[in-house]
């Protein structure tokens, strides 16, 4: 890197011009964003292609590499795409090359590869210079057909040495048959792959009746078909799908029970929804063995991926106990097995990104449909005009044959007998009669006749193949009056192309393979758990909580008591009661928790209870079960007090009002009460009151209380402690230490003694 | 006359939705912040220095197609972000490489710069001539390159500049930022003002 060290020179010589920043900013990014869009990254509506596909599909068939001919390598393919065609990366063109061969990927595939085009698991395909592919059948006739037909236009490629076509000339829906994937700038395009029979009933159902509506068209196409199987479970939401073009598809894979060794059930899976192909399988696999390590479940024994050449098959063998249906809900919720596909049936139409329903689709390829057929009928019609018309002079030529043997015979050259054939120019011509000259100028061939006279051959002259010349006479006739039927009335030209769609549908049609239905919501009941057993509760100061299996507790205790607010040991299915200092009393289940060691974050209260951390703090946390057994004592800052059994606490909902409280009041504490203990409740203004607990009468949860220490103006309840006997506490009062079990015992509504 | 090249390959972070650990982290971005030698301006950091800057012109040279318009776009959005008074004081230039090159049967062989400038060849000159139509930079060889784009007798430069500061800073987030839908509405409403590269 050199340094320019002398003193910038203002070079007059650059031609410079000069640019405003939003501008250049605004013009750089339309031409990229409208590139990408029209020619790179979305597909035509018309053939369902984008332009990498389009291209590498018409260089395939350039290069002749046809369904009947032998494989060529990839590589050759993708080297004449990038060199004709294409002039970007090749990665891009093969990888579009290897999409169009893979079965599972795609409902319609377009190229037969031969060799490893990778599989239904994610592995990618072989390199290029390995795997070999050729056109698939379907592709050369209802892709490719007609374009030798000029039915379609041609422009230049990008350095206008070879013609390509702007769209390929095809029959068939293929922008709903085999979908659409692809992300532009500032939107992308997603079409599930349909069945291509149903697709074409559709479109011929249209096509006889415009006047079709959404849900009319539905009689025929009953949703998506993805290649992979699988079940569509939101079939009332579809018609909303195809009228607007977007929504949100719900799939799941098909899963069966099977009996496996020794009474056990298998869960086995044997289609995937079409968004798990890919790496899914192996994020579905470790899903799976997550819910069994989490604790989510443990119904698992042992789970396998018997998947191959044959198919899917991932087996999962569940405990002798466990409930199979109860399970495979458990799939569908927590793992990807349900799924959604969002639907943007966006595709280029008319030069312009659109979003379309499936009627709109539709007829827009019924229109390209007539449009292709219409050019391919008039150059047909061209061509046989053209025939009959030779045919017609040569027929004509043959009955005055001695004639024109004499023409050409008298005339000095070509062009002389040519002007004669034509318009009866007999001059310069040496006739062997008079008669022969008058006739002669009566001859009024064509042009073009007259140049297919001049080059007949002499045979053609043989009876047999005047009669040939005849009947093929007879048979141009007959395909012009057809072709002009065809071109002037369209319920002819109809006809043609419903027999057309009907016979691709007879031979490339296959039967569905996506289920469609309408299905419940997958609910997975937790069931109380044989092995109910005993863990850790802990949650820090922030709301995090979790739970910790015993012996990892106990080897960590110190370390877990000192970060953990509170740490319990609770029934890995039983509940948790959080109380707040607003007087709530939430439950959380304790196996909504994650299971964690000692460095796991664990979650917030708030996600799994109705606990609002930013309202409220959570002053004991205790196990509900654990409290049936015990009283609890409530303290307010207004020096309310009382003692709830805990058995009030077995509540389902929730969260409960744990206590009644007085505007502006607060829980200060809420304790367990365990046998015979004394209360010191310390004020704010530094009085110290203790007095035994069984002073305290107990009440019902939604009762207020009764007052503990008599206060003074507005002093308020600032700490609460419960000692037993043997106890000692020290508390701080105004910097002297104040030892709480030589306090003198008191009673409940009294003063207390001040202490700093 | 000294010039010197820091080859940036392919398309860098877009900074606008990154956020600065990021941008800071980044190889290519810390490479022309060191290169250019003036520091740059934002949140932390701060410590920009026009006075530093070690070059005079900053020429951003690009490949003539769309790909290369979106790699100027987000390189002109880090100077944006980053150094705007490298715009406003006219230090940024964005390098013109002839779109074709045309060269008669007969006589000297052309560079053309857009596609006006082809289309008046294509009037004037009777007579066939072979185009070349440069997609990329790669596609010249050393000399070519010099003559065409980096000889500052022979090359056309863009000089970006800022008139209107308010503009700017919004048109970079509307273009550059994380919401699509104003980008997606921007799109919709100039489709017809693109130049399209197929």
């Amino acid at each position: 890197m050199a340094k320019d060290n002398r003193p910038p020179a203002e070079t007059p010589e650059d031609h410079i011009l000069r640019s405003e920043y939003s501008e250049l900013m605004q013009k750089s990014f339309i031409d990229y964003a409208m590139s990408v869009i029209i020619a790179r990254a979305l597909p035509d509506v018309r053939d369902g292609l984008k332009p990498v596909q389009r291209r590498t599909l018409y260089d395939m068939y350039e290069l002749g590499i046809r369904s009947d001919r032998p494989f060529r390598k990839s590589a050759r393919i993708v080297g004449d795409t990038m060199g004709k065609f294409h002039p970007h990366g090749d990665s891009s063109i093969y990888d579009s090359l290897v999409v169009m061969a893979q079965d599972f990927k795609k409902a319609l595939p377009l190229v037969d590869g031969h060799g490893n085009f990778g599989n239904i698991e994610g592995d990618g395909a072989a390199a290029m210079r390995y795997t070999e592919a050729r056109l698939a059948p379907v592709t050369e006739e209802a892709f490719l057909a007609d374009l030798d037909k000029d039915v379609v236009d041609f422009g230049p490629n990008f350095d206008e040495t070879e013609k390509e076509p702007n769209v390929l000339p095809v029959k068939i829906p293929n922008f709903l048959v085999n979908g659409s994937e692809g992300i532009a700038v500032g939107m992308a395009t997603n079409t599930p792959p349909h069945n291509l029979a149903e697709i074409l009933e559709a479109e011929i159902a249209l096509m006889e009746d415009p006047e079709l509506t959404t849900a009319q068209l539905m009689k025929y196409v009953k949703g998506p078909d993805f290649p992979t199987g699988g079940i569509v479970i939101n079939r009332s939401e579809l018609e909303e799908i195809y009228e607007t073009g977007t929504g949100r598809i719900r799939i799941r894979g098909k899963v069966e029970t099977e009996k496996g060794r020794a009474g056990h059930t298998n869960i086995v899976i044997t289609e995937i929804p079409y968004t798990m192909i890919g790496a899914g399988i192996g994020k579905f696999l470790s899903d799976v063995a997550a819910l069994s390590e989490s604790k989510v479940t443990s119904d698992i024994l042992d789970i396998t991926n018997q998947s191959g050449k044959e198919g899917i098959r991932i087996v999962i063998e569940l405990k002798r106990d466990a409930d199979a249906e109860n399970f495979k809900n458990l799939l569908y919720k927590k793992t990807r097995l349900e799924d959604t596909f969002g639907v943007n049936m966006l595709a280029i139409c008319g030069g312009r990104p659109e979003t379309m329903g499936l009627r709109q689709v539709l007829q827009e390829n019924i229109d390209f449909l007539y449009e292709t057929a219409t050019r391919k009928y008039e150059n047909l019609l061209e061509k046989e005009q053209n025939r009959r018309e030779i045919q017609e002079g040569l027929i004509k030529a043959v009955n005055v044959i001695d004639l024109i043997i004499e023409i050409l015979r008298g005339s000095k050259d070509r062009a002389m007998a040519k002007r004669c054939l034509v318009s009866g120019e007999t001059d310069g011509i040496r006739f062997r009669s008079g008669e022969s000259r008058i006739m002669a100028s009566q001859l009024q061939f064509t042009e073009a006749q007259a140049d297919a006279i001049l080059e007949m051959r002499l045979y053609k002259l043989i009876g047999l193949e005047l009669d040939a010349l005849i009947k093929e006479h007879e048979e141009t006739v007959a395909n012009i009056y057809r072709y002009e039927d065809i071109l002037e009335e369209r319920s002819s030209m109809t006809a043609v192309l419903r027999s057309e769609l009907r016979a691709l549908a007879k031979k490339y049609g296959r039967p569905r393979r996506t289920e469609i239905t309408d299905a419940e919501e997958a609910v997975f009941v937790v069931k109380d758990q044989d092995e109910d057993r005993e863990v850790m509760f802990l949650m820090d100061r922030f709301g995090y909580a979790k739970t910790m299996e015993m012996p990892l507790y106990e080897r960590n205790r110190e370390a877990v008591e000192e970060s953990y607010k509170f740490h319990l040991p609770c029934r890995s299915g039983g509940k948790i009661c959080l109380f707040t200092d607003t007087g709530q009393l939430h439950t959380l289940r304790v196996q909504d928790l994650p299971n964690g060691k000692l460095r796991d974050k664990g979650i917030p209260v708030d996600n799994i209870s109705g606990c609002d951390s930013t309202k409220e703090e959570v002053i004991l946390a205790a196990a509900q079960k654990e409290l049936n057994l015990y009283r609890v004592l409530f303290v307010t800052e207004t020096s309310l007090c009382k003692i709830v059994d805990g058995g009030e606490f077995d509540v389902t909902r929730k969260t409960v009002a744990s206590t009644k409280l007085g505007e502006g009041d607060r829980l200060i504490a809420v304790r367990i009460v365990s046998g015979q203990q004394k209360i010191v409740m310390k004020s704010r203004g530094g009085f110290f009151l203790k007095f035994p607990v069984d002073q305290v009468p107990v009440q019902k949860k939604t009762a207020a209380g009764v007052r503990g220490m008599k206060l003074a103006g507005e002093d308020r309840i600032e700490q609460v402690w419960l000692l037993s006997d043997s106890e000692q506490v020290t508390a701080q009062a105004g910097g002297n230490d104040v030892e709480l079990g030589r306090l003198r015992t008191a009673s409940r509504d009294s003063k207390g003694t001040k202490r700093s | 006359m000294y010039q010197a090249i820091l080859p940036i390959r392919g398309k860098i972070l877009n900074v606008e939705k990154a956020s600065i650990d990021k941008v800071l982290a980044n190889a290519e971005i810390r490479t022309m912040i060191n290169a250019f030698g003036c520091g740059f301006s934002e949140d932390y950091g701060n410590d920009f220095d026009i006075s530093k800057l070690r070059y005079n012109k900053i020429i951003i040279m690009a490949d003539a197609d769309v790909d290369g318009s979106h790699i100027s776009n987000l390189l002109l959005t880090f100077f944006y972000r980053f150094m705007p008074d490298l715009i406003s004081e006219g230090h940024v230039y964005v390098a013109m490489p002839p779109l074709y090159k045309v060269v008669p049967k007969r006589g000297e062989g052309e560079y053309l710069y857009d596609d006006a400038a082809l289309a008046r060849y294509r009037k004037t000159h009777k007579g066939g001539f072979t185009l070349q139509r440069y997609k990329g930079l790669g596609e010249m060889d050393a000399e070519q390159l010099w003559e065409t784009t980096l000889d500052p007798a022979r090359r056309r430069l863009r000089q970006v500049l800022i008139e209107d500061a308010s503009t700017a800073s919004m048109i970079t987030e509307l273009l550059m930022g994380s919401e699509v839908p104003p980008r997606r509405q921007f799109i919709h409403d100039h489709a017809d003002d693109a130049q399209l590269d197929i």
